[in-house]
């Protein structure tokens, strides 16, 4: 089997539902050990989320969960108790990084904040994920994914224009935004590894997911600041072009410079329309772009979202097509990618999900295995950590570990 | 001490779904080498007229962009006409003195420069290159045009995002700086690989696959169920109420999570409205998703007596999720943010003193910085041709002179 790239790096993950673990996903999918510590009998909250398949909710049987826990491991473990906490302790000294979203303050009471952890084990990295950060005044506030996504100002810069802009901010679809900011604590978290291989020395990272959010936006979010102007929803985010009607559903065509509307004009055979004043150039197309989109809207009525796009793409203009799940399912560009991966799981039946958005020559990502079942890989865990088996036992019979199914 | 420090990256990316990756290994102390020429600039440099303007700035000369520096911060700038041989032999140097590579072109344009992975890695052993583009470097699509929105379409965001009575929305900016997050992610996970093995490679980075991969829970709700997912507005599953909610104020909002009866206890304490615990409507969870527009429609009436703060405030004090769905200027003027620093000042030779965000991650040991602004155009030709490859200053002017260095 090739070398996978993460190979051999330790990673502790006491996460839950979105954020984190899919930081931990990015780690898992090239290679990382990740331990996911969850509480035995209840397990990460993404467990007790659909969608499931049509027999029904099921703690081993959800597709969020599935998605977001790819290739890692499982340990059912309470830390509310000073055996579950040894453990746990044994575990940091094993671990190249702890990834944790525990709200600030949480891993200081257990007595295990970071210079504790620091002095058990100089080399581990700490990467905590918080909606706003470990000080400021809104250090404890609470969020759930549109409370996050709201706090980097992203539901109000989400949609704009006439229609979005007369509705309330919006949140994205899924967990896009949870999911990105795991992105975000993984860029830092693998810079730290980076420095811990060449140096032996571990750190702690403040993840606040509302700065990696707005940094995002960072050309919308600063114009106040700069020039005291407010971004508002009323204007469209494009002046004209955006994602317009056709025959089968909508596309999505951005046009913004001479060049391109030279194209498109030749795309459309240069109709009547294109030659009018009003649309002479950049500026005077933004300025009527509602007239301009109307124009569009009836020229692409006759086309399908495949033939518009093929077409246009074929002169040279950026437009794609607003693409469902069975659109991408069915695209010869993703099949030839091999972009979903399928895999057969005892109680979902067949799953299928994307793979990570790129393709390594020499540590390409790997299906290793699936999600594992809540506590599956407890015992196995202890082991390598030294336990025996006796002991393990013994904590498996107390209670403070717990193995196998809900 | 920055954690990247010593690493060195040939960036020959433009616009910001390209730039901004290498803008983020940078904060993180890599030296980034900007290859571009005044023949083609990075589009970015043209943006200056879309903020900036007020403090006199022009799309006239290239150095005047905020938007360009901003994702540009860190990077050195290094002009050469690539579509000249001398000016291809010099890039090829650089990147001989480089550990990374990274471009967003289109499929087939490096290569047609002499600078593709085949040839640069003959330059460079073990040198590690990334190409980013919207399909992918393989496939029917490959050579497509496209701009983030098009990402977020294509990618089935935008058909997750928005109402069943709407167009789907044209999503702006996230799709295109979230792809870079994710690149840099990959180009480190290929750096950590290397440190252990030596051992370089090539990445094919699709910025349509990255938006998938952060929805690609919806991809497994499909094949577990059939359906075919569709956008739900603002609205959450199993949440109620679950929103964004009209506030004091000029288009002023707040968003508010609630996921259980205890947190659907408190709202009602805290909005002083005890008696909607009595109400047959709200009686329990499954009343409450059936009664939801009543019940949105009853919390707006709260809302809208105060500001999203003072909302946002009274709930958090309760223990429910609520943060204000901020815009740019309540961000910059937010308490919590300005205690965390996160708005930075940078004196740019051109722009003056202005203000932009600080990295968005607080490392304990080796903190990423902001150590300089977007470079100008050929700002550091001297330093990289001078000192990095060793030609004479003769060199130098003879290769300005001949119009490769412009």
């Amino acid at each position: 089997m090739t070398r996978m790239a993460l190979q051999g790096v330790k990673v502790v993950e006491l996460c839950s539902l979105a954020a984190g673990p899919f930081c931990g996903k990015l780690l898992a999918d090239m290679g990382a050990e990740v331990v996911k510590v969850e509480v035995p009998g209840q397990g990460d909250p993404a467990r007790h989320r659909g969608p499931y398949p049509p027999s029904g909710p099921h703690p081993e049987a959800s597709g969020l969960f599935f998605y977001l826990n790819t290739n890692k491991q499982s340990l059912a473990l309470s830390l509310q108790h000073p055996e579950g906490k040894e453990v746990f302790i044994r575990l940091l000294k094993w671990a190249d990084m702890l990834l944790e979203d525990t709200p600030p303050g949480t891993l200081e009471s257990m007595g295990m904040g970071y210079p504790v952890l620091a002095k058990l084990n100089p080399r581990l990295i700490v990467t905590s994920i918080t909606p706003f950060g470990q000080t400021g005044p809104n250090k404890h506030h609470k969020v759930y994914p549109i409370n996050a996504f709201s706090a980097g100002g992203a539901t109000y810069l989400l949609a704009k224009g006439e229609g979005f802009g007369r509705r309330p901010p919006l949140q994205p679809g899924r967990y896009y935004g949870d999911c990105e900011s795991g992105v975000g604590a993984s860029v830092a978290t693998m810079a730290a590894l980076y420095w811990q291989r060449l140096t032996g020395k571990g750190q702690h990272i403040d993840c606040s997911r509302q700065e990696w959010t707005m940094g995002l936006n960072r050309w919308y979010i600063v114009r106040y600041a700069n020039d005291g102007d407010v971004e508002g929803r009323g204007a469209n985010s494009y002046p004209w072009g955006g994602v317009l009607p056709c025959k089968d559903g909508y596309i999505c065509l951005i046009c913004p410079r001479d060049y391109e509307w030279d194209r498109l004009v030749g795309a459309m055979d240069n109709p009547e329309w294109a030659s009018d004043e009003r649309f002479r150039d950049n500026f005077l197309r933004a300025q009527n772009g509602p007239a301009l989109n109307q124009l569009l809207s009836t020229w692409l009525k006759d086309y399908s979202k495949a033939d518009a796009c093929r077409l246009l793409q074929a002169a040279g203009v950026a437009a794609g097509p607003v693409n469902t799940v069975t659109d991408m399912l069915d695209s010869p560009q993703f099949q030839e990618r091999d972009l979903f991966i399928e895999a057969e799981h005892p109680i979902m039946g067949k799953v299928r999900f994307p793979r990570l958005p790129f393709k390594m020559s020499a540590t390409p990502a790997a299906l290793r295995r699936q999600a594992p079942a809540l506590g599956e890989d407890s015992r196995k865990v202890l082991s390598t950590l030294g336990y025996a088996q006796e002991e393990i036992d013994t904590l498996e019979a107390q209670g403070f570990i717990a193995g196998g199914a809900v | 001490m920055m954690p990247l420090q010593g690493v060195r990256i040939a960036d020959f990316t433009r616009d910001l779904a390209g730039a901004f990756c290498p803008c983020l290994l940078g904060l993180l102390g890599a030296e980034v080498i900007k290859i571009e020429s005044t023949l083609r600039p990075d589009p970015t440099r043209s943006l200056a007229r879309f903020f900036g303007w007020k403090r006199g700035l022009t799309m006239e000369g290239l150095d005047s962009s905020m938007e360009f520096c901003h994702v540009n911060l860190n990077k050195l700038g290094v002009t050469l006409d690539l579509t000249h041989p001398k000016g291809m032999e010099l890039a090829r140097r650089i990147v001989a003195v480089s550990d990374v590579a990274v471009d967003n072109f289109r499929p087939g344009v490096m290569k047609k420069l002499g600078l593709d992975y085949e040839v640069l890695s003959r330059v460079k052993p073990g040198l590690i290159m990334l190409s980013t583009c919207g399909w992918g470097a393989t496939g029917p699509e490959k050579s497509n045009a496209s701009y983030a929105p098009i990402f977020a379409t294509v990618g089935g965001l935008s058909q997750l995002t928005g109402y069943h009575d709407m167009p789907p929305p044209t999503v702006r900016t996230l799709p295109d700086a979230t792809a870079a997050g994710m690149a840099a992610f990959a180009i480190l996970t290929a750096l950590v690989h290397r440190q252990a093995t030596g051992e370089g490679q090539y990445i094919d980075f699709s910025s349509v696959e990255n938006i998938i991969s952060l929805v690609g829970d919806s991809v497994v709700e499909h094949s577990l169920t059939g359906v075919v997912p569709g956008p739900h507005g603002n609205r959450n599953e199993s949440m109620v109420p679950h929103g964004t909610y009209r506030c004091q104020g000029d288009d002023r909002w707040v968003s508010i999570a609630v996921a259980d009866g205890p947190e659907w206890q408190a709202v009602c304490h805290a909005v002083g409205h005890p008696e909607w615990l009595q109400d047959v409507r709200f009686s329990g969870h499954q009343e409450r998703l059936r009664n939801r527009e009543e019940l949105d429609r009853l919390v707006e009436e709260w809302t809208l007596g105060r500001s999203a703060e003072e909302a946002s405030a009274v709930l958090q004090g309760a223990g429910v999720a609520a943060v204000p769905a901020y815009n740019n200027d309540q961000l910059c003027q937010d308490p919590h943010l300005r205690e965390r620093e996160y708005f930075a000042q940078i004196e740019h030779p051109v722009i003056g003193k202005h203000t932009v965000l600080r990295p968005p991650w607080l490392l304990s040991e080796t903190p990423a910085q902001i150590t300089s602004p977007g470079p100008l155009m050929g700002e550091h030709n001297n330093y990289v041709l001078g000192e990095l490859l060793g030609l004479s200053s003769e060199e130098i002017e003879q290769l300005a002179a001949e119009k490769v260095l412009v």
